[in-house]
């Protein structure tokens, strides 16, 4: 596990200190740099190999003698690997040859070109961009590393902070999602890269020259050109505007803002108890108040109010409720899942995803592994109770429970969905029905008498309610986990930081043996 | 089939005397190797050599044009004896493998190589894999030259020193009756650059001008012998080399003004040298030193004459050697103190004495030195003044910002790989039993599997040694004990040093063999084995009827419990796998675990499909999609999958903060997450996207009819949902 980060995610949209001053041209330091220097870091697989190619080719046609050098090897099995490439002009070589470097070193690159944010950041992170020397490429968006990836919840890094780091380590640092660029022209991304390139004019060569690069390379000439002359506008904007580019390139996420309305007699009256609630919370409550009625019905989402309501009126306290509860009160049984697989606004998403055109047939192929458990939760509490236990029902259910594909665009997936959906209107006398609003509210009693005593203590058991998400296995082991946490409560109160750190604990290990050791100590 | 294709690049190979080659260093190599008459060339792969050995598989047409006999080696102790062809007759020949792991392999042959002597220039081009991104440990191939006593050649970095010498060396190699090391480090193997070509040159025997058979009794490795050979090489060939070396100027000696002081390089080392010295201001950028340099492209043996004389007259001497132990600057001091030299030493006090010595390295390095000394001529203050100008700082708050955000990067598999359905059933079989499991790993791309994701894997003890490695443990272990092993380790080392020695010493524990038809770690090369579904080995020799099965070599050696399962059948390769564990049976159990590259798939089948749906035939292609709507974000699949294209993305929905697992457009649809989401019953997000190009009328019709009953559908879902509306 990377970075355990349990507080909620830090407001994207937040700005960082403004740039610093940089060194003027006076105070630049007169290295004598005879050739060009460029460091190209890349990712395995991306291609970093085909744009320093590019840069040779081109390179070579107009007069720079070129020396490449790099890696391959491990590195290029989803690691990061760097090129580097030097250029010298041939009219400076006489009788000798210039002696080119191997190795890129801290403080003596001219150019670093990057295909991730992320690595753009490392790039800063091993010296190799200068405010006094380099001019930083990047695009901004995000390729994941795996201990991001794997992370229980949230282990994604900042990359608003890299860029701003990019930002005030660079001499120049053009970064936007040229990932975006590319993909707008249904090119690659080397081509967006290539177009920032040739509006720094850092490079000895005009833009026709990379224009004829991209032409010789005989590949995807069309697609190419068009990314390239998009890149090259949208990076000569951040060649007249140095101060701000944090703001070129977008802040990422959107904060919780949606609009609230209500057209029937009871929504209105929701939404009238929603705005008793403190400012801040009133948008997640909102929400969740939508989400249940979708869920349920608007009893159900009366119901989630009243919770709401007996909390004191703590606005941080309340916003960790409204959306953790709202999730809970809608956990995914089998008409939830069914409910969300038939609608057609999935349908036109997904045909959108997988790009298939409006008169393509799309089959639609749904892997569902449904559990003895799932079937018995559906059915009503007594007798799922009794069905959970009896080895003939076992034996009799296992005919369905097991690994199963549904096509949701056939007649025969789409209908038995279609039913399975229509079941929740039996929902509240369901057996999982009634096991979930058990758990869910011995945590909401746990928070609530905590919140008395130590309401910092009760906002951190509230954010405890993020652990509970996903489905069979992980399901029950984000609810031990819950569990543990308030029974330990009861045995004696514990701080809020002594609560973070359980949470912390909580996700050290997919056993639960780390909380278990941290709670028995 | 290798991962890149060098047709196009060989045909340079063709190129005669006078014409400018420009290429990449492993062709110039082999140009080089051409130029110089080698009679046949061989090696195993491994990076930085494998583009090497495809170059040369590449390359086989203008290697039978010229009579050169090419053998792709079954391992590099094939191709240390290969050169055996050389000890008897007037043959040049050369091999290469990756170092020192390859020359570890080899050493056996190399040590009697070495002792019988050659008559043909005998040649091993090693590539070395050192520093910080090396995939094995870091050793010096400078002590398999001593101990077996073979020259090693360290050419300068730019291809026409690095041509020069490959010839040079072939006639030292001669001279001295001695085979030699030549070493190339890995960025110089992929250094582009630019020679004067010249004519190749046929071998003087072949399939069509052989050789009379001969026997020299005092080549052979047998008491006395041995001893006479040893004599031979101190009194013989020792002296020969070094006459050779100085007369041929092999080492170079740059006049500097600041003659007082003096810096001793190995040749590899060059560049990164002059660059710091350039950066001092210190030398120019054509490498025109005010510090007297002395190049040493021979690192091994060194010249106790050449060396005096250019310490003559010097205060200090600096000697940059990459790697530990610092065996040149110890002989180094040793002759200094032999001849009563007063010159002061430094080494790997000033440098760090370990690892890659990169610019940063040696401009620290150079400007220490320089400050230590002060030598006559050069202002010393001044060259600590742009010392301090080319010291770069990154802030402290900045580096704890990028120290937070800046995720490791660790290798993985890549996207479609056949080997992540095994390691996902491998650590779905743990978790079900709740334990941890110890497992000997190996060498190839499944050592990944010992990296997050999948956490399995406890030793690698090295190529082909994984079953070996559990011989012991296995007595010990919980569990029946497990060993990974890939299909290029089977063939390398694993079918004798593990499964017949495991089979003799009745060995009851499970060995799994990945096998996907050729070497993946170091770029598809082939192998003597190869998958089912297609024959992928396409590269040199096009369809191999004649394949050696991994199922039929372990049944050789006695196997009885073999099964071979499909990779991407994640419940059977689990059912096998809980098989292999509880059964009763105690002999070795063989789980061969068989899959096709899927990448490697998508380059065979992409055009067919591209041209199926040009040519208006009815084609499906298949992707993977999640369900942002029921995916909760806990991220269980990536925790057993890691694939590439399996990655993360902003949560769609307001009301929850984690990111969604997404499937992005690498996807090629390989199957394994929904595999995965069955067998591990993660959870209902996983969707296999089947599209439809040129539909004939039956989808057409069918269509019709679904979307027909389903929108009617939909639309009274859609009018239910905006009842309950709010």
């Amino acid at each position: 596990m990377a970075r355990p980060r349990v507080a909620p995610p830090a407001r994207r949209g937040d700005r960082y200190a403004a740039a610093p001053a940089r060194p003027s041209t006076s105070e630049e330091c007169a290295v004598s740099a005879a050739s060009i220097r460029i460091v190209i870091a890349a990712l395995g697989g991306e291609g970093g190999g085909v744009l320093g190619k590019w840069i040779a080719d081109m390179a070579d046609r107009n007069g720079y003698q070129t020396q490449t050098t790099s890696v391959p090897g491990v590195a290029q099995r989803t690691g990061a690997t760097i090129y580097y490439l030097e250029l010298f002009p041939r009219s400076a070589v006489a009788a000798a040859s210039p002696v080119l470097s191997m190795f890129p070193a801290p403080g003596d690159v001219d150019l670093v070109i990057c295909s991730e944010i992320v690595e753009a950041g490392r790039m800063v992170q091993r010296g190799f961009v200068t405010p006094q020397r380099t001019t930083l490429i990047s695009s901004t968006h995000r390729s994941y590393g795996i201990a991001e990836k794997q992370h229980w919840a949230d282990g994604s890094a900042d990359k608003l902070a890299i860029a701003t780091v990019c930002r005030d380590s660079a001499k120049r640092f053009i970064g936007f999602d040229m990932q975006e660029t590319a993909r707008a022209h249904d090119s690659v991304i080397n081509a967006a890269l290539f177009g920032a390139i040739a509006a720094t004019e850092l490079l000895p060569f005009a833009r026709e020259a990379f224009e004829q690069t991209i032409r010789d390379g005989k590949i995807a000439v069309e697609s190419n050109l068009a990314t390239f002359a998009a890149s090259f506008e949208r990076a000569l904007a951040f060649n007249s505007s140095s101060d701000n580019v944090v703001e070129l390139f977008e802040p990422a996420a959107t904060p919780v803002a949606a609009p609230r309305t209500a057209t029937t007699a009871s929504g209105r009256a929701l939404l009238a108890r929603v705005e008793q609630l403190p400012e801040s919370a009133q948008a997640l409550a909102w929400l969740g108040v939508e989400r249940l009625a979708d869920y349920q019905d608007h009893a159900y989402a009366a119901s989630y109010l009243d919770m709401l309501e007996t909390l004191p009126r703590d606005p941080q306290l309340l916003e960790e409720m409204a959306r953790y509860l709202a999730l809970w009160m809608a956990f995914e049984d089998l008409p939830r899942v069914a409910q969300l697989k038939i609608r057609s606004s999935r349908f036109a998403r997904y045909r959108q995803e997988v790009k298939a055109g409006a008169d393509q047939p799309l089959h639609m192929v749904e892997f569902l592994h449904p559990r003895v458990e799932e079937f018995c939760g559906l059915m009503p509490r007594r007798l799922g109770q009794w069905a959970l236990g009896s080895a003939l029902m076992g034996k009799l259910l296992g005919l369905f429970a097991k690994p199963r594909h549904f096509r949701t665009n056939h007649l025969s997936g789409f209908l038995v969905f279609y039913l399975v959906a229509g079941l929740r209107r039996f929902r509240r006398g369901s057996l999982a029905f009634h096991e979930e609003q058990q758990q869910r509210q011995r945590w909401v009693d746990a928070v609530a008498a905590l919140a008395g005593e130590d309401l910092a203590a009760a906002r951190e058991l509230a954010h405890c309610g993020r652990f509970v998400k996903g489905y069979s296995d992980t399901r029950e082991r984000g609810l031990r986990r819950v569990n543990l946490i308030v029974e330990a409560l009861q045995q004696r109160p514990r701080s809020a930081a002594e609560i973070v750190a359980l949470r912390q604990q909580a996700v050290a290990d997919e056993d639960g043996s780390a909380l278990r050791a941290a709670l028995a100590s | 089939m290798a991962e890149r294709s060098f047709k196009k690049e060989v045909e340079h190979l063709r190129l005669g005397a006078g014409e400018v080659f420009r290429g990449e260093g492993i062709l110039a190599i082999t140009k080089a190797l051409l130029q110089s008459g080698v009679g046949y060339v061989g090696g195993y792969q491994g990076s930085p050599i494998s583009h090497l050995m495809d170059v040369l598989a590449d390359s086989q047409e203008i290697l039978g044009e010229l009579g050169v006999h090419f053998e792709q080696s079954g391992s590099e102790a094939t191709a240390a004896s290969m050169l055996a062809a050389s000890i008897n007759y007037p043959i040049r020949g050369a091999v290469a493998w990756k170092s020192t792991v390859g020359t570890n392999v080899a050493s056996d042959a190399l040590a009697n190589l070495a002792s019988s002597g050659v008559t043909g220039g005998a040649m091993v081009v090693v590539g070395e894999d050192y520093g910080e991104g090396s995939s094995i440990m870091q050793e010096r191939t400078h002590a398999f030259a001593m101990k077996s006593q073979m020259w090693l050649l360290d050419p300068r970095p730019n291809l026409p020193s690095i041509v020069d010498l490959i010839e040079k060396g072939f006639e030292l190699s001669e001279v001295s009756n001695t085979p030699l090391f030549l070493m190339v480090r890995i960025r110089t193997c992929h250094v582009t650059g630019e020679f004067i070509a010249k004519d190749n040159q046929p071998p003087q025997f072949s399939r069509s001008n052989t050789i009379d058979p001969q026997r020299q009794l005092d080549k052979i490795i047998l008491p006395p012998i041995i001893f006479e050979q040893e004599r031979d090489k101190i009194a013989k060939r020792l002296p020969a080399a070094r006459a050779f070396i100085a007369e041929h100027q092999l080492n170079e000696r740059f006049a500097g003004a600041a003659d007082e002081v003096g810096i001793v390089i190995q040749g590899g080392l060059y560049n990164t040298a002059i660059r710091a010295l350039e950066r001092l201001g210190l030398a120019d950028a054509f490498g025109n030193s005010q510090l007297p340099l002395y190049v040493l492209n021979v690192t091994y043996p060194l010249l106790p004459d050449e060396l005096l004389s250019f310490a003559a007259g010097k205060r200090h001497l600096l000697v940059i050697e990459e790697g530990q132990p610092n065996y040149i600057e110890q002989e180094i001091g040793l002759m200094l103190r032999n001849a009563g030299s007063a010159v002061t030493l430094h080494g790997a006090g000033l440098m760090p004495g370990f690892g890659e010595y990169t610019g940063t390295m040696a401009l620290d390095g150079m400007a220490a030195f320089v400050a230590l000394t002060t030598p006559a001529g050069i202002d010393a203050e001044q060259v600590e003044a742009r010392y301090q100008q080319q010291r770069t700082g990154v802030s402290d708050e900045h580096l704890q910002l990028l120290g937070d955000n800046i995720v490791a990067r660790p290798a993985g598999l890549c996207t479609g790989c056949p080997e992540r359905p095994l390691f996902s059933a491998v650590k779905q079989v743990q978790q079900e039993r709740g334990s941890q499991f110890h497992i000997s790993a190996d060498i190839g791309c499944h050592a990944f599997a010992t990296l997050p994701p999948f956490n399995l894997g406890n030793t690698i003890m090295g190529y082909g040694f994984s079953l070996a490695a559990s011989s012991a443990i296995r007595a010990k272990l919980p569990h029946r004990a497990i060993s990974i092993m890939g299909d290029g380790g089977f063939w390398h080392n694993g079918l004798t040093t593990g499964v017949a020695s495991a089979v003799y010493n009745k060995h009851d524990g499970i060995l799994i063999i990945v096998d996907n038809g050729y070497s993946a770690a170091t770029g598809g090369q082939d192998i003597p084995s190869f998958v089912k579904p297609e024959n992928l080995i396409a590269t040199t020799r096009e369809e191999r009827p004649d394949n050696q099965p991994i199922e039929a070599a372990v049944r050789g050696v006695g196997v009885e419990w073999v099964r071979t399962v499909t990779t991407y059948e994640i419940a059977e390769m689990k059912a096998t796998l809980q098989e292999a564990l509880d059964t009763d049976y105690a002999g070795l159990k063989v789980i061969i675990a068989e899959g096709e590259c899927m990448l490697n798939k998508q380059r065979r089948i992409k055009p067919q499909l591209k041209k199926r749906i040009n040519d208006g035939v009815r084609t499906v292609k298949e992707r993977f999609v999640v369900d942002p709507d029921t995916c909760t974000g806990d991220h269980a699949c990536i925790r057993i999958s890691g694939c590439p294209s399996l990655t993360i993305k902003e949560n769609p929905d307001p009301l929850r903060v984690d990111p969604v697992a997404y499937v992005d457009n690498s996807c090629v649809g390989c199957g394994v997450c929904g595999g995965n989401a069955h067998s591990a019953i993660l959870c209902p997000s996983f969707s296999r996207a089947e599209v439809v190009y040129n539909p004939n009328w039956r989808d057409r019709a069918l269509r019709r009819l679904r979307d027909g009953v389903i929108g009617t559908l939909q639309r009274r879902l859609d009018r239910q949902q905006a009842r309950s509306a709010l």
